[in-house]
Formats: C-alpha cells, structure tokens, sequence
C-alpha cells in the first residue's frame, strides 16, 4: 500500500444510487488528493456536463467527506489506487420560511402530523399551526406550563384528525381529540391523565399502540393508554381540583395523590433523579434519558428496567431513529452523542461537538435516516449527518435559548425557544426533482 | 631404528616370550616376528669375515645388532677404567680446608633448615584460599592489571572520597621574589610585596619577620576551614510539593458558564434552590421573592412582599417549602401555589412584641416573630427543624412540626456569624469571629472549639457526611477542621482577600469558596483509603470575577444533586457552571 499525502493522485470510482441522468461512468478517474467536497463536485458536475452545478456530498466508506480526499483515504486506511467514492447530493443550507409570533416561551413542538403542527407554550396552552403558519386554535387546561406535546394517531382511522397529548408542569397530562377541516379546527373530547406528583417533563406516544409515555421530575415514568384517563368535560365532578404542585406542604396532597391514579398503565421507577426524555424503541421498548446520568430501556409489557447505561452527564433529550437501531441523545455535556447500542457503551459513543450551549432537542429526519436536526440553548438549530463529525449546516435561529425543533416533513424544520417565534425553515436537498 | 620395528613390550622379562612365535608388540600392536636364529658355525664364519665383529653387539629387544662406534667404545673402557665419561671434564683441583675456618659455617646447622618453611606454608594457603574462592564463585580471583596502557585514554575517575574529608592546600612554596637576593627582573615586585630586604649573602639575612604570623594564619586556615564534602540536598521545590491528580481526572465539576438568571433593574440579596434542584427562588432589594425553573431559566413566580426580604431558605426535603426572612420576621411559606403576600398582612398585624419567638399560622404560611432583626436561617438536614440568628448574638432554633421555638443559648457572648446542624448527629455549630463551637444539643454543653488561634471567622459549612468543617476566614484563608477527631486544622487556600462564602457539595466531593476579590475557586476533596490521613483538596477550577466593586455579593451554592455551581457574581444575575 502507498502512503497518501496531499501531493498524491487518487484514483476514484465514481458511484451513485441516484436516477440514471445523474450517473457517471463507474471507470476510476485519477484526481489530486488535496480535492476537498468542492472540488470532488466540480469534477462530477464537469463528467455529467451540468451548465448548472449540483452541490454533491461525497461518501468513501460510510465516511463523509469533510477535509481533503487525501486526509480522508489516510485515515480510513484506504490505498491510493483504487476508492470507491459514492456521491449523494448536498443538503441545501436551511432558508427561512414562514414565521409565527406566541406569546410565550416555546417549549415543544410536534411536526410529525402533516396537516398541522402542535407547539407547547410556556403560558400553558399548546397551540396548533397550519403547515403555512397560521394559528388555527389553543388547547388550554393547564393551569402551568406546558412541557412538552406529542402527536398519538386517532382512535380511527381518520386522516384529518389527531390527538394532541400535552404535558404540563401542574403534573398532569391532557390528551385532545383534534379534526382539523381545511384551516378549521375541532377539539373532540378531552382526556386527563394525572398520577405524577410533580412537573411532567416529556411525553411520547408509542409507535403501532394506543400507548404514550411520560416521564416526570418525581423521578418516574409511566405509560398510559389513550383511552385511560378522564374525560375532563364530562366528568368534571370527578375531575380533582387543579393539581396544586406544591405537594409535601400539605399532608392530604400525597393521598390525593394515590387515589387519582386512573388510566394508569404502568409506572416504571428507578431513576434517581428527574427523568427529562422518554423515546419509544418500538412499542414494546422505551427508552429513558435522565438527570442522574443514566439512560435506560423499559420493557414495557411488564415495566421491568431492561438496562440502565451511564452517560458522562445528564440528559436532557433523547430521541430513538425510526430504524429503532441508533439513538441519539444530548444535555448537559452540548455534545449531540450518536449511539448504537450494539457496538459500544453509551459512554464511548459518537459524540458531535458543535454546540455551545445545553442541547434541549434531537430529532431524526423521518425520511432520511442520517440525519438529525439538534438544537440547544446557544439559540442554534444544527443539521448533522451522523457520517461525518462536522454539522452538515448551522444557522442561528433565536436571540436567546432554543428549546425544541423538529422535522414537519422530510424537508422542512420548525423551531421555537425563548423569543416566543415559531420559526419554519426549508431544508431541501440540492436535485431539482 | 624405525618405531614400528621396536618392541613396545617395556620391561618385563624377555623369557616370557621364549615359547611364544613372536618377540613382542610393535607402536601399532602388531606381533613382531622373531630374527631367524642363526648358528654358531655361521656366526663363527661371518667373525672372521668382519673386522669389526667385535664391536656387534645384539640387541635384544629389537632382535637386531648394533654396531658400536669408536667414541661409544672409546666411552665404554673410559667408564670400565673408572674415568670420567667425558674427557672435557677432566680437571681436578685440590680441596683447601682453610676456608672452612668460618665460625658460622662452621657452627651446627640451625633446625629451621631441616623443618618445612612457614613462611611458603602460609604463602600455599593463601593460593588454597583464593583458587577455593576461584572454583565457587568463578572469577579469578587475582586480576592482574594490564601491562600495557592507553597513554591517550582519558584518565581515570578520582576515587570517591568515602571519608568526606579534603586534604588542606599546601602553602605555596617561594618563589625567586622570595630569595635573599632576587634577582633584578624580581627586586621590584619582592619591594613591594615584602619587606624583605635583599641581602648579598645569606649569613647576612636577619630572620623572617612575617614568620610567626604566616605560621598562626596557616593553622588558622587549617583548623578554622571546613575542609569536609557535605551532603548537598538537591531538590527542587516543585518536588516537595503533593502530587496533585489532573483536574481532568476529577471530573464532574462545574466548568463552564451556561445559564444566567438575570433580574433586571433590581439587586438580588439572597438566591437558594430547593431540594430537588428544579427551582431557584431569589430575594430582590425591591422586596420581591421569584422562583426560577433551573431547567429552562424561566421566572415561574413573583412575589411582591413590599418590604425588604433578608434572606431565602429551601426546604431540605420538601419540594415547595421556603423560609423567607424580612425584618424581625421568619415567614414560612409552606404551599408556594397558594401563598399570596397578602396573607401577611393580617399575619404580622397579629404580632406583638416579645423576648419570645412568637408563631401566626395560617394554613399556608407561618410568620415567627423575633425581637431583632433575623439575619440567617440555617435548615437541620431531615426538615424538622431550622434554626434563626437574629440581632447580634440571638439564636433561636425552631420546629416545624410543633410549631414552636425554644433559645438554646440565652445571650451568646459574642456576635454570631453563621449557625449549622450536623446532618447527622445531634450537634450545633455556632460560628462566631474568634471560634466556632460545637454544642450537644442533647446534653446541652459545649463538645468542642475549632479554632487555630489566629482566625477571624467569616462563614462556616458543614460537609454532608459530617466529618469536615470548612471555616472562611478574613485572611484569605479557608481551614478545614476534622469533626471527628482533635487533629489539627489545615488551610487549604491563602490567598489576600476574605473568603465570602464556602460551601460543599451533597453528593459531590465538591467545596467552593468565593472571596472578596472575585475569585469563585471550587475544590475536589479526595476522601484518603485510610481514615487517619488528612482529606487532599485538589483546586479544580477557578472563576475569576471583574467586578470588584461588587464583591460584597458574592455567594455560591451548589445544585443538590448535579456537579453544577450557581453563584452570584454580579448583583443583578445568578449564573449556573455545569460541567463540560
């Protein structure tokens, strides 16, 4: 094998699984190994006589090209004759699109639906936007802030409606029947679920079941049905008076406590300390991120702690891929940790180091599943591919902190932090179609 | 004749082997036949044929003849007459008997001659021994040294002085200026170093008169000079000082900056986050309390008192529950949800004044009226009790449950820093400028004085095992006493200004100070293996300040269950260090 330095050619095999108009020849090409992505481009967009250059990222070995060919070759230990260099188009640094004023702090949002997004809002309402924008209507209840808002699908098979599951600092968790007709907007029945003694931190609605989970400061997590809780307006006789927080104070708070646990599927204790991020595996494992540095799986059929990882910090969001393989998680420690369970600790797992601030949301792209969008309390919304170690693209999103993020779509992103703006951004990959 | 013909049989009779048909053996082994035996009428016949006949003679262990030659006879009637072999040394020579006169040779021979030598006997034992030692431990003993040597070699080492001691310098011998009469190229130079006058002869020279005084310098050089090697100790400072592990390897610790709570246009006087570490509750000089969520750095709460809040005090269990301290009064608020400040109102309008700690309850606040201003409120560990330092010297310790107060010092003799629990143990730490003393709240006497003697106290923590004490001092000091044990104190770090504010840590093995001049510094405390070693305090990281001029606000606190810091640098904001 010949040593590879700068002044070296290397030759590459240029290969795509792009259509067919954006193939080249497969023959290895020598090409300098100072070449860094640019230039790699250049030469593909030159070999397919594009007028107009497509930006392309270049993949050796599952590697993302980010220095020079020559550097990347070295390390992956890759001799200078032959490298099969694999080209995907470039992801397009996001553009701002639309932009929504709330009044409040933001401090979740949930784009998974396609008709509408949810967003929870620090003055306790969770408000539901048009993909464009638009505020179509407030789901109120709470009577403190709201934590955190998931999507869970309707009890049938209704494309145009939803349930808005929001949880809140006053320790309960509501679930909102939602239909949304055009720009209009019906809230169905209510549901409340409470059993928490203390803030709800996140929620999660579990993937193929009509379970969600939610973890909380008091050091637990528990899994609900959809169907448990109250009805908050049929029965409002039954429903308790709002949840005072402050519990401890008073003796008869914790007793109160104990009687109202209806609807309650499971509640999986363990963690010593706040539990801030719950994330479904499948729909039998869940995965908890906590304050007291671990981060553990659930089987929850039975509510037996699966396994329990040390992390270096705390963690304050985790967030499963759809392939339910790699998880990715961040806090305390601003790096975005990559993680798969099978091949190392959690420990000893891929860490991105971008962000200068606590990383307060990770979400993976749900059509590409490289990709995730992270963004922390420095105010920056970070692209990454988890390819590479550098953030394919940062943009710097709010004056103050970040709290959360998310995918509405493959190629749209919307976040939200202290200013109270609900901003929307277009991520699209280079290729015209 | 040739070897292999010669009869090897050596001396043994020849008649051994009459019978046999061989005469014996030659060099290689091989039987040497017999010479055919020839008879005397032939033996007769070649005589007289041969003129020298009679020189043959027969060699027997051959079998062959030898012819003699004319010297070997020559030789053979010399030895028969009783000559001397050879003729060359026929001299003869008279023996004189007069030299044999001398008395000593002539005495008896001395015994020693005839007895081995002792001498050689001792000389072969000494070879006994050292080729012994030679066979046991295979080195030759004796190593004789090489004859030649490399003259360009460098030299050889000087040996090692063993005794320390170095030979004192000789006194300079003296030169030609030194000559009775030097010569004339020295006359000057021996005018003015000595006042030896030149003399033509040597008889003519008066005696030294700088002799005496040369001499007593001499032995003064010599007795008053240490002429001895000392041991020099060559250590570097660096080497005396503790190894101290890497902060790298001591993590977690708070690090790095990350949140700021900032309250805007007013000063806060007093931060404290609750038991759980989900919530900051701060005290502004405007008379407003606010609570903090620590997560998302979001103002929950506001409480307008209107009037000039001292201090803030967490539940050290309960979640929601918080002593606030304004005036003369200690208000328990023990439901934060449902407490408005207008409650006091009615609360305080009840109070009268009294020697006593008098308690006002409502269901969700208490107000516990002292005599004097309240100044400090110090939690016990399990949440039952606190404690309350008002006026100068006034300590009242208070139970929650009971709702009730009792003084357990009636007039303390000097004015009263700061008060703890022991988180453990039924003791009370009470922290005055001079000493800080321990009292059995049990037995109701004094256990013990932690003092160094030279302190002027500032503040006082106890570490949550309850083994350490850690005392600020005005000095710059901060000096950790053993509870356990009478052992002495030790400072752990000096530096000029006052030490503000020290605090450890619940579960961390955390210490942080904060002194007068900025300097927030925050300790590892690496517990030894054994019990009787002292703790080692690893300085891990140090936040400096800028703003001088605010360095009365200073304060730390440690979050009760991460490694992260809240400390007040400035007097408008809280800031959070969490680890990296």
């Amino acid at each position: 094998m010949t040593a590879i330095n700068d002044d070296v050619d290397i030759a590459v095999s240029f290969v795509t699984r792009l259509p067919e108009r954006y193939r080249v020849s497969e023959s290895a090409i020598e090409v300098p190994g100072r070449l860094t992505r640019y230039g790699l481009s250049e030469v593909v967009n030159h070999l397919l006589g594009n007028e107009k250059p497509t930006p392309f990222d270049f993949l050796i070995d599952g590697a993302l090209l980010r220095t020079s060919l020559a550097k990347l070759a070295l390390r992956l230990g890759k001799s200078a004759e032959a490298t099969l260099c694999e080209y995907v188009p470039a992801l397009q640094p996001p553009k701002a699109a639309e932009s929504a004023t709330c009044e409040e702090w933001i401090s979740s949002i949930d784009g998974s639906w396609a008709p509408a997004i949810v967003t929870g809002s620090f003055d306790g309402k969770a408000y539901v936007w048009s993909p464009k924008g638009k505020l179509m209507c407030e789901l109120d209840g709470h009577c403190e802030r709201v934590c955190a808002v998931s999507l869970a699908p309707p009890a049938g098979d209704a494309e145009n409606s939803c349930v808005v599951i929001s949880a809140s600092a006053d320790g309960s968790v509501r679930a909102h029947e939602l239909t949304v007709t055009g720009t209009k907007c019906d809230i169905g029945e209510v549901r409340v679920f409470k059993g928490h003694e203390s803030t709800v931190l996140d929620v999660a609605s579990a993937i193929g079941t009509r379970l969600f989970a939610s973890s909380s400061v008091d050091g637990t997590a528990r899994i609900w049905r959809l169907e448990g809780g109250e009805l908050a307006t049929e029965k409002p006789t039954k429903k308790r008076k709002k949840p005072s927080k402050m519990t401890g104070g008073d003796d008869d708070d914790d007793d109160d406590a104990e009687n109202n646990g209806l609807g309650e599927e499971l509640v999986l204790n363990g963690h010593t300390d706040q539990v801030c991020a719950v994330s479904w595996e499948s729909s039998r494992v869940l995965w908890t991120g906590s304050y007291d540095h671990t981060i553990r799986a659930w089987d929850v059929e039975t509510g037996v702690e699966k396994e329990s990882n040390p992390t270096n910090s705390s963690v304050h969001c985790l967030s499963v891929a759809p392939s339910g393989n790699v998880f990715a998680f961040g806090g305390c420690d601003r790096f975005v940790n990559v993680w798969d369970p099978r091949e190392s600790t959690s420990k000893a797992c891929l860490k991105l180091k971008s962000h200068e601030g606590w990383v307060s949301c990770l979400r993976w792209n749900p059509s590409n599943e490289n990709h995730i969008v992270s963004t922390s309390y420095d105010g920056s919304v970070k692209l990454w591919d988890i390819r590479g170690k550098v953030p394919l693209h940062s943009v710097t999103t709010h004056n103050g902190k970040n709290f959360a993020v998310d995918y509405h779509g493959g190629e749209r992103l919307v976040s939200g932090g202290d200013d109270g703006n609900l901003r929307f951004w277009n991520v699209s990959s280079t290729l015209d179609d | 004749m040739p070897a292999e013909q010669t009869s090897q049989i050596g001396d043994v009779p020849l008649a051994w082997y009459r019978d046999l048909a061989h005469e014996g053996y030659n060099v290689d082994g091989r039987r040497l036949s017999k010479s055919v035996e020839t008879d005397s009428l032939s033996n007769l016949l070649s005589n007289i044929d041969d003129r020298s006949a009679w020189r043959r003679i027969s060699d027997a262990l051959s079998g062959g003849h030898i012819k003699l030659s004319k010297s070997d006879v020559l030789l053979l009637q010399r030895i028969q007459a009783g000559w001397l072999p050879s003729d060359s040394l026929e001299h003869t020579w008279e023996w004189d008997s007069s030299t044999n006169t001398d008395r000593v040779a002539s005495s008896t021979e001395p015994k020693r001659r005839f007895l081995p030598s002792q001498g050689e006997a001792k000389a072969v034992a000494r070879l006994v021994r050292v080729l012994r030692r030679t066979f046991q431990t295979g080195q030759p003993a004796i190593e004789h040294a090489p004859h030649d040597y490399d003259i360009w070699a460098a030299p050889p080492t000087e040996q090692p002085n063993t005794l320390g001691r170095i030979r004192a310098r000789k006194p300079s011998l003296p030169a030609n200026e030194l000559s009775f009469n030097p010569p004339v190229e020295y006359a000057e130079y021996a005018k003015m170093n000595i006042s030896n006058k030149s003399a033509s002869r040597l008889r003519q020279m008066c005696s030294y008169e700088c002799f005496t005084q040369e001499r007593f310098e001499r032995c003064l050089d010599l007795y008053l000079c240490p002429r001895s090697h000392r041991e020099k100790t060559d250590i570097s400072p660096e080497e005396l000082l503790p190894k101290l592990p890497m902060p790298k390897q001591l993590k977690p610790f708070p690090e790095i900056f990350t949140q700021r709570f900032l309250q805007q246009r007013e000063t806060i006087d007093c931060f404290s986050v609750n038991c759980s570490g989900e919530w900051l509750a701060m005290c502004t000089s405007s008379g407003s309390l606010l609570i903090w969520d620590v997560h998302t750095g979001k103002n929950i709460y506001h409480f307008d008192f209107n009037t000039k809040l001292g201090s803030v005090h967490w539940h050290p269990t309960r979640t929601h529950v918080l002593v606030v301290t304004m005036g003369t009064c200690a208000v328990v608020i023990r439901s934060l949800a449902s407490f408005d400040p207008g409650q006091l109102r009615a609360l305080k309008s009840m109070q009268k004044s009294s020697e006593q700690p008098v308690w006002n309850c409502s269901k969700a606040v208490s107000v516990i009226q002292h005599a004097l201003t309240v100044r400090e409120v110090a939690w016990h560990r399990k949440g039952r009790y606190f404690a309350t330092i008002f006026g100068e010297r006034g300590i009242t310790v208070h139970d929650l449950d009971f709702k009730c107060s009792q003084q357990p010092f009636a007039k303390y003799d000097s004015r009263v820093m700061s008060v703890s629990f022991h988180p453990t143990e039924p003791f009370f730490f009470i922290c005055s400028p001079r000493q800080v003393r321990m009292y059995n709240l049990k037995t109701q006497e004094l256990k013990r004085k932690f003092s160094n003697g030279m302190t002027n106290n500032m503040c006082m923590c106890i570490s949550s095992s309850g083994s350490s004490l850690l005392v600020g001092e005005r000095s710059g000091k901060t000096l950790w006493f053993d509870v356990e044990s009478d052992g002495e104190s030790k400072a752990i770090a000096v530096r000029g200004a006052s030490v503000l504010s020290v605090t450890c840590h619940n579960s961390y093995p955390l210490i942080a100070t904060a002194a007068q001049d900025g300097k927030i510094t925050v300790f590892h405390m690496s517990e030894p293996s054994d019990s009787v070693a002292d703790p080692m305090f690893v300085p891990v990281n140090v936040i400096q300040n800028s703003h001088l001029e605010l360095a009365r606000c200073l304060d730390v606190q440690f979050h009760p269950r991460q490694p992260w810091l809240f400390m007040k640098r400035e007097p408008q904001s809280i800031d959070l260090y969490t680890q990296k």
